[in-house]
C-alpha cells in the first residue's frame, strides 16, 4: 500500500499540497521543492495544464518525483485534453511510473488558458474518467479489452462548495462516489463552515478541505481556518498556492503542519 | 433551423476578385430566415461587391438568384440556363447547400459567402440562440428539454462541472450553466429522478462519419438488394 | 474639360412629414442648394437597405433618408425601422471603402421647413467636402434611380 492511502487509513488529519509541472524542461526545481515537502506532507497532488496552461505533462513529472523526491504523488488528469484513448494510455504510463492515487476532474475550460485556441475534448466527463480508471483497476479498459497487469488505483474527485446549484452539483458528487472516488478535495474553501454538511454526504469516502491563499497578506486568516478544520476533525486539507508554489513550506510552517 | 453568418466582406470580395461574371445565389429557406442569405441580402451583397469592384476598377458582374432550397437537387437545376456565361458562383447557402451546389455544377467554382454558425432559434427580432450540436442522440427527454452537449461548452452529461458559480457558466459569466436551467426545471416539475443514473461514456461512433439517413418508406427502393 | 462638381443628393422624403415640409419651404420661398432629388415614400419604414446601395450603384454623391420625429410616425414605427436601416447601411458603405458620411436619416416634421432646409445645406455640404462618388456615373443615372425607386 502506497503511503497517501496509507496515511488517509491511519491519520487523522492528512496533509496534501499542489505542485505545477514547470512549463519547460528542467525538472530540478520541482524535485528540489518536492523533496523539502516529502517530510511534512503525506501526498503532493500534481496538477495537469492547471487553469488550462500548456506544461510538462504531469505523468513525467510524477515519475522524476516518485524516484527522486521520496514523496507520494496524486496525479491530476483532466478529461479535457484527452479522449479516452490517451486517457487510458496517461493512467498505465502513471500506473507503470509507480502513481497509485488519481484525481481525476474535467479540467478548466480552454478559453481561461494560455491556448483559447485549442480544441477541447471532453469525451468523458470526470464520473466516465473515474468509472475508466476504476474499469482498468479490475483489468479492463472501456470497450472490454483485457488489461495486463492491472493498476491498483485509488480514486479522488473534486467538489466546489460555492458552485449552485448544490442539488446538482452533489448529485454529481454522488456519481462520482458510486463510480469509484474513494477521496475528494475541495476547491478552495473561504471558511470553515461548509466542511461539516459536506461531510455528512460523502460517507466512506476521505473529504480533503482546499485551503489556498489569493495573496500572500492573508497568510494568518488561512492559517487560522487550517487550523479551525483540524479542531473540526475534517480528515485533512490540501494546500494550493498556485502562483507561488515556492512558498508552501513557509505557509506549511505558518498552519502549525 | 440552420443559421449562419455572412463572411467579412473583404474575405468575399477577395475571393470572388478572380472572376469576372459571379452569379451570387441565396436560399429561400433557412438562411434567408435568419436574413443571411435570402433574396434581399443576396441583392444587398450583390450592390455591396458591384459597388466595390467600381470602385477598385475591377470589371466584374454580379448577377443575383435566389432558388427556393439549395439542399434540394430540384431547386439547383432552374440555375443551370443562367449560370452559361458565368465564371463563378457566390453561394449565401449553409454548408450543406453550398456543398450540394458545387456537386451539381462541378465545373463552376463555387464560393462561400456565409459561415454556418448552428442550429438555433430566433429568439427575439434578428436575434439567434443555438440550441442543437445534431449529436444524433438527443438526450432531451431526461434533461428536461435543455441540452447539456449543445449548451455546456465541456458537454458534461453526467452534472454541471465545478467550475459553474451562481448558475453561470465558467466560461463566461454572462452565460447560464445548462445545468443550472436543467436543475430547475426538473426540480420544479418533480422530475430530478430523470438524472439519477450515471451516464455511461457517449458512443461517438455514430457521429464520426457522414450520415447517411434513409426514411423507413424508402428502405427497399435504396437497398443494396434490389 | 474640368466641369465643376455639383453633388447629386438622393432624398427619400416620408409623405406624411418630410416632404411635406419641403413643398412647404418652397411656398415660402426658402432658398436652399438645388442639388437634391426627392423621392416620395408612404412611410420611411418602406426604405430597404437595397435601395440605399442601389442609389449609389447608379452613382448618388449622397442619400437623405428623412422621416418624422421620433414617436410621430404616421404608422407607429416605420421611422424607427428606417433608422435602424440606415445605421445598418452605413456599416455595409463603410466594409466596402464608401465613406459612410454620404448618407445620413433626418427627423424633420411636416411644418418644418426651415429644419428641410438646413439639412439639405448640410449633406450638400458634406457632399462636397467627401467628392464625387467614385463610381462615377453619368448624372442621368441619379435621375432614372428616383424614377425606379418611385415605381
Amino acid at each position: 500500500m502506497n503511503r497517501f492511502s496509507q496515511a488517509l487509513k491511519e491519520k487523522d488529519f492528512v496533509v496534501t499540497v499542489e505542485l505545477e509541472p514547470p512549463k519547460g524542461t528542467d525538472l530540478e526545481p520541482l524535485v528540489k521543492l518536492a523533496s523539502d515537502l516529502a517530510k511534512r506532507v503525506d501526498a503532493v497532488v500534481l496538477a495537469d495544464n492547471p487553469r488550462a496552461e500548456a506544461r510538462l505533462d504531469p505523468v513525467m513529472a510524477a515519475h522524476k518525483l516518485l524516484r527522486h523526491a521520496e514523496v507520494d504523488v496524486i496525479l491530476t488528469l483532466t478529461c479535457r485534453d484527452r479522449n479516452r484513448l490517451a486517457l487510458t494510455g496517461q493512467m498505465l504510463a502513471a500506473a507503470a511510473a509507480g502513481v497509485e492515487s488519481l484525481l481525476l476532474v474535467s479540467g478548466d475550460f480552454v478559453n481561461l488558458g494560455d491556448h483559447p485556441q485549442a480544441k477541447p475534448v471532453y469525451d468523458l466527463d470526470s464520473v466516465q474518467a473515474l468509472q475508466l480508471a476504476a474499469k482498468l483497476s479490475q483489468g479492463q479498459d472501456l470497450a472490454g479489452g483485457e488489461i495486463s497487469d492491472p493498476p491498483a488505483f485509488l480514486l479522488g474527485a473534486a467538489f466546489s462548495t460555492q458552485a449552485e446549484p448544490r442539488g446538482a452539483h452533489l448529485m454529481k458528487l454522488k456519481k462520482k462516489l458510486r463510480a469509484g472516488a474513494g477521496f475528494i478535495i475541495t476547491l478552495p474553501l473561504p471558511e470553515a463552515a461548509p466542511y461539516a454538511p459536506l461531510r455528512a454526504e460523502t460517507g466512506e469516502a476521505k473529504l480533503i478541505a482546499g485551503v489556498t491563499l489569493a495573496d500572500p497578506a492573508e497568510r494568518e486568516r488561512a492559517a487560522a481556518l487550517v487550523k479551525e478544520l483540524q479542531a473540526a476533525k475534517a480528515d485533512g486539507v490540501h494546500l494550493a498556492l498556485p502562483a507561488a508554489q515556492a512558498e508552501l513550506p513557509a505557509f506549511l510552517n505558518a498552519c502549525g503542519l | 433551423m440552420i443559421v449562419a453568418k455572412r463572411k467579412p466582406f473583404d474575405e468575399i470580395a477577395s475571393a470572388a476578385a478572380p472572376y469576372h461574371r459571379i452569379m451570387v445565389v441565396g436560399c429561400g429557406t433557412c438562411v434567408a430566415v435568419c436574413l443571411t442569405g435570402g433574396e434581399k441580402e443576396t441583392g444587398i451583397l450583390a450592390a455591396q461587391l458591384d459597388i466595390a469592384a467600381q470602385m477598385a476598377g475591377r470589371d466584374q458582374i454580379f448577377e443575383t438568384a435566389c432558388v427556393e432550397r439549395q439542399c434540394d437537387r430540384e431547386f439547383l437545376d432552374e440555375l443551370a440556363e443562367r449560370s452559361e456565361g458565368c465564371d463563378a458562383m457566390l453561394s449565401l447557402a449553409c454548408g450543406a447547400g453550398i456543398q450540394f451546389l458545387a456537386e451539381r455544377y462541378p465545373r463552376m467554382p463555387v464560393l462561400a459567402g456565409v459561415d454556418t454558425t448552428m442550429i438555433g432559434v430566433n429568439s427575439a427580432v434578428g436575434v439567434w440562440d443555438e440550441k442543437c450540436r445534431a449529436c444524433r442522440s438527443c438526450v432531451l427527454t431526461m434533461t428536461g428539454g435543455y441540452c447539456p452537449l449543445a449548451l455546456c461548452p465541456k458537454g458534461q452529461i453526467n452534472g454541471p462541472c465545478g467550475g459553474a458559480r451562481q448558475g453561470k457558466c465558467e466560461t463566461d459569466p454572462e452565460r447560464d450553466c445548462v445545468w443550472s436551467l436543467i436543475w430547475s426545471r426538473l426540480e420544479g416539475s418533480g422530475r430530478l429522478e430523470n438524472l439519477s443514473a450515471i451516464q455511461e461514456p457517449r458512443d461517438h461512433s455514430i457521429a464520426n462519419l457522414p450520415l447517411r439517413q434513409v426514411h423507413p418508406a424508402y428502405q427497399r427502393r435504396y437497398s443494396a438488394h434490389e | 474639360m474640368n466641369r465643376k462638381y455639383e453633388p447629386k443628393i438622393v432624398a427619400l422624403l416620408c409623405t406624411y412629414c418630410t416632404y411635406t415640409a419641403a413643398d412647404m419651404a418652397g411656398s415660402m420661398r426658402l432658398q436652399y442648394p438645388s442639388n437634391v432629388r426627392v423621392v416620395k415614400l408612404l412611410c420611411t419604414g418602406k426604405v430597404d437597405v437595397v435601395y440605399l446601395l442601389g442609389a449609389f450603384r447608379a452613382g448618388a454623391d449622397a442619400v437623405m433618408v428623412s422621416g418624422c420625429e421620433i414617436g410621430d410616425c404616421h404608422f407607429l414605427e416605420g421611422n424607427l425601422r428606417a433608422k435602424e436601416r440606415v445605421e445598418h447601411a452605413k456599416t455595409l458603405l463603410d466594409e466596402l471603402g464608401l465613406d459612410a458620411r454620404r448618407l445620413e436619416m433626418f427627423h424633420i416634421g411636416a411644418s418644418d421647413a426651415p429644419k428641410w432646409a438646413a439639412a439639405v445645406e448640410q449633406m450638400t455640404r458634406r457632399a462636397l467636402e467627401l467628392g464625387p462618388n467614385p463610381l462615377g456615373q453619368a448624372s442621368a443615372a441619379v435621375e432614372r434611380t428616383g424614377e425606379e425607386l418611385t415605381r
